[in-house]
């Protein structure tokens, strides 16, 4: 029984990761295979469609168009979310939680139902679908995760940080920047690779808000109907280990700032 | 007025509210240059507030400001030449220790060599020397406390303010630390004001103690005074272990006071009398008897009593505590030598020397 106990859980865990990991790994192998058809197993071997991706102009010209999404929409975002943050940050109470709960709205909304109203407002303002709306309509959906992030870094900022420079000569400009912006770099790192990673992937808002210029999972949409091939496999591929690889930095970059800070004072303190 | 006499730190006539709620009430000090003095209060009576007005992070309703003689009533903290040490240090965390301590200087517009020259010159003084590239999240709480004793001093503030620094760390360092800072102020020649609720602390570091009771100072005096003098029940009961006894006046003649308190009586000199205001016939007032005041064994001059069954008994080594309750039902507490007290239950008879007594006038709040 005893026994039984300490193999279920690992069990559950590898069984999860293998039901995680598999149809990428399977992904990521069909990518090799030298064939135009995607199956498995496989039997002769290629890096042919992993050369040919990078010399394919409408995927090489669409990745582009999403990090300028993504970017234009991280910008965006940590321009609205940073004071967002700062004003919420200065409310207490009843109206601290309401504004809370109105800015997070849009990270509950469905998305395809944010996306058809973003694209019936941009039509009732008569702009135009395309890059710019795109950038918009990414940056309404990660704003709320920028503003948490930062909002989350203010509440561990000492009240004396900011007095404590006041006290020795800083003027308030002097005082944001040499104290508070630094304070919160880690959160706003944080939420801006998070904002990029979000927008990179999003497909629904991209598809209902773009114009001429497909970005990058629009572009995989549309070409897989005209069916699957290990082409698809090589550049989805490429994509999910250039996400996880920034995914994994990010997440270890903030969190040595952020907890790694605050765990180790208390660590000190007990001693 | 020659400049020795101009106060580091003056405030006239501090009022500030906050909503209903006066946190200083009224408030003026004169704190003369190179003194250690100490604002002492339990949480809440203002003291922290009255810091903070000093430092420039609170506004006063009303009264002023002045710093080596300068009204800085209107100024921000960052035109004030004093420097404050925080509770939580507030130490910059993604600076190293140099760049907290060489903040001020640079904030001052020093050249980065005169900088670095002090910056070296602080980290020596607090012993610290080699820890410059070190991160404050890489320090001890010890280590802490002095980079920021280190970053406060560095811009040569005519004063500074210190809101309870030691009240994070553990008895042991604490207890070290109150040597050192205080061995640090001798050496600097700096005005130090500090802010505890620790009475033992205030005591053993401070040149002044101003001990402060909702808003208002109670008593400006050395530690001594204090002590042994307070100028009210508040006082006494708040510094050092007290017997408080309620008593009543019964007679003024001349220089004697006599006194009744329960079954027990005495004369007084006029000279134990601490509290302002007049003592009559009938006065209720309270007299207070320090633990070391209540002597196992009567001595010259030693000419009251006061006897009971002991009822509580802790051993300190040399020295007893012996609480004893006496036959009118008041419970006192004597430090005794340990060879003196027999056990629990029994009798104890302390001795005491009636010009060792404090003669304090009650308050119409304090009568019990």
């Amino acid at each position: 029984m005893k026994t039984l106990g300490r193999l279920t859980l690992p069990v559950y865990f590898w069984l999860f990761v293998a039901y995680l990991f598999l149809p990428l790994l399977v992904m990521a192998a069909v990518g090799f295979r030298d064939s135009n058809f995607v199956a498995f197993p496989i039997q002769a071997w290629t890096t042919r469609w992993y050369q040919s991706v990078v010399f394919e102009r409408d995927i090489m010209s669409s990745i582009w168009v999403s990090v300028k999404v993504a970017l234009g929409a991280t910008a965006l975002s940590l321009i609205i979310g940073i004071p967002m943050a700062f004003f919420v940050a200065g409310l207490r109470g009843f109206r601290r939680a309401a504004m809370i709960a109105v800015i997070m709205l849009p990270a509950f909304l469905p998305v395809i139902v944010a996306a058809i109203s973003l694209r019936m407002f941009i039509g009732v303002l008569g702009l135009q679908t395309g890059i710019g709306a795109i950038i918009f309509g990414h940056a309404v959906s990660t704003i709320p995760f920028v503003v948490v992030m930062i909002l989350t870094r203010l509440g561990a900022m000492s009240p004396n940080l900011a007095d404590a420079a006041r006290d020795l000569g800083a003027d308030e400009f002097i005082v944001f920047l040499r104290v508070t912006l630094p304070f919160l770099m880690p959160a706003i790192f944080g939420g801006a690779v998070f904002s990029m990673l979000l927008s990179f992937e999003d497909f629904v808002r991209s598809f209902f808000l773009g114009g001429f210029e497909p970005t990058f999972p629009v572009l995989l949409f549309s070409k897989l109907r005209f069916g699957f091939d290990p082409g698809l496999a090589a550049i989805s591929t490429m994509v999910l280990v250039a996400s996880i690889v920034i995914g994994l930095y990010a997440e270890r970059f903030s969190r040595r700032r952020q907890l790694g800070n605050s765990s180790k004072i208390v660590a000190l303190d007990q001693r | 007025m020659t400049p020795s006499s101009t106060p580091a730190i003056e405030v006239r006539n501090i009022i500030k509210s906050f909503g209903d709620m006066r946190a200083i009430d009224d408030v003026s000090l004169s704190i003369a240059p190179g003194v250690f003095v100490t604002l002492l209060g339990p949480s809440g009576c203002g003291k922290s507030t009255l810091l903070r007005t000093m430092a420039g992070f609170i506004t006063a309703d009303s009264g002023q400001v002045l710093i080596g003689g300068r009204d800085v009533t209107g100024l921000p903290p960052n035109a004030r030449p004093v420097n404050m040490v925080f509770q939580d240090y507030a130490l910059f965390p993604h600076m190293t220790v140099r760049g907290n301590v060489g903040f001020g200087c640079e904030m001052k517009g020093l050249s980065a060599q005169a900088r670095e020259k002090r910056v070296d010159e602080l980290l020596a003084l607090v012993q610290l020397p080699e820890l410059g590239h070190r991160y404050p999240d890489e320090l001890s709480g010890g280590q802490r406390q002095r980079v920021a004793l280190a970053r406060a001093l560095a811009p040569d503030p005519v004063s500074l303010l210190l809101d309870e620094p030691l009240g994070a760390l553990d008895l042991k360092l604490r207890l070290d630390m109150q040597r050192e800072l205080k061995s640090l102020q001798r050496t600097t020649g700096k005005t130090f004001v500090f802010v505890t609720h620790d009475q033992e602390e205030a005591m053993s570091m401070s040149d002044l103690i101003a001990v402060m009771r909702a808003g208002r100072v109670e008593q400006l005096d050395r530690p001594e005074v204090i002590y042994e003098r307070p100028v009210s029940r508040y006082v006494a009961g708040f510094v050092g272990a007290a017997n408080l006894l309620d008593a009543t006046v019964e007679s003024v003649d001349g220089d004697e006071i006599r006194i009744v308190s329960g079954a027990f009586s005495a004369v007084l000199p006029r000279s134990s009398v601490t509290s302002p205001g007049s003592i009559d016939r009938g006065t209720n007032v309270t007299l207070l008897v320090r633990p070391e005041h209540l002597r196992s064994s009567a001595q010259d001059g030693h000419t009251l009593e006061l006897g009971g069954r002991i009822t509580e008994l802790t051993y300190l080594g040399n020295r007893v505590h012996v609480r004893f309750q006496t036959d009118d039902g008041r419970s006192l507490l004597a430090d005794a030598l340990a060879g003196d007290v027999a056990e629990i239950g029994e009798r104890f008879t302390a001795h005491l020397r009636p010009g060792a007594l404090a003669l304090l006038r009650t308050s119409a709040e304090e009568q019990s």
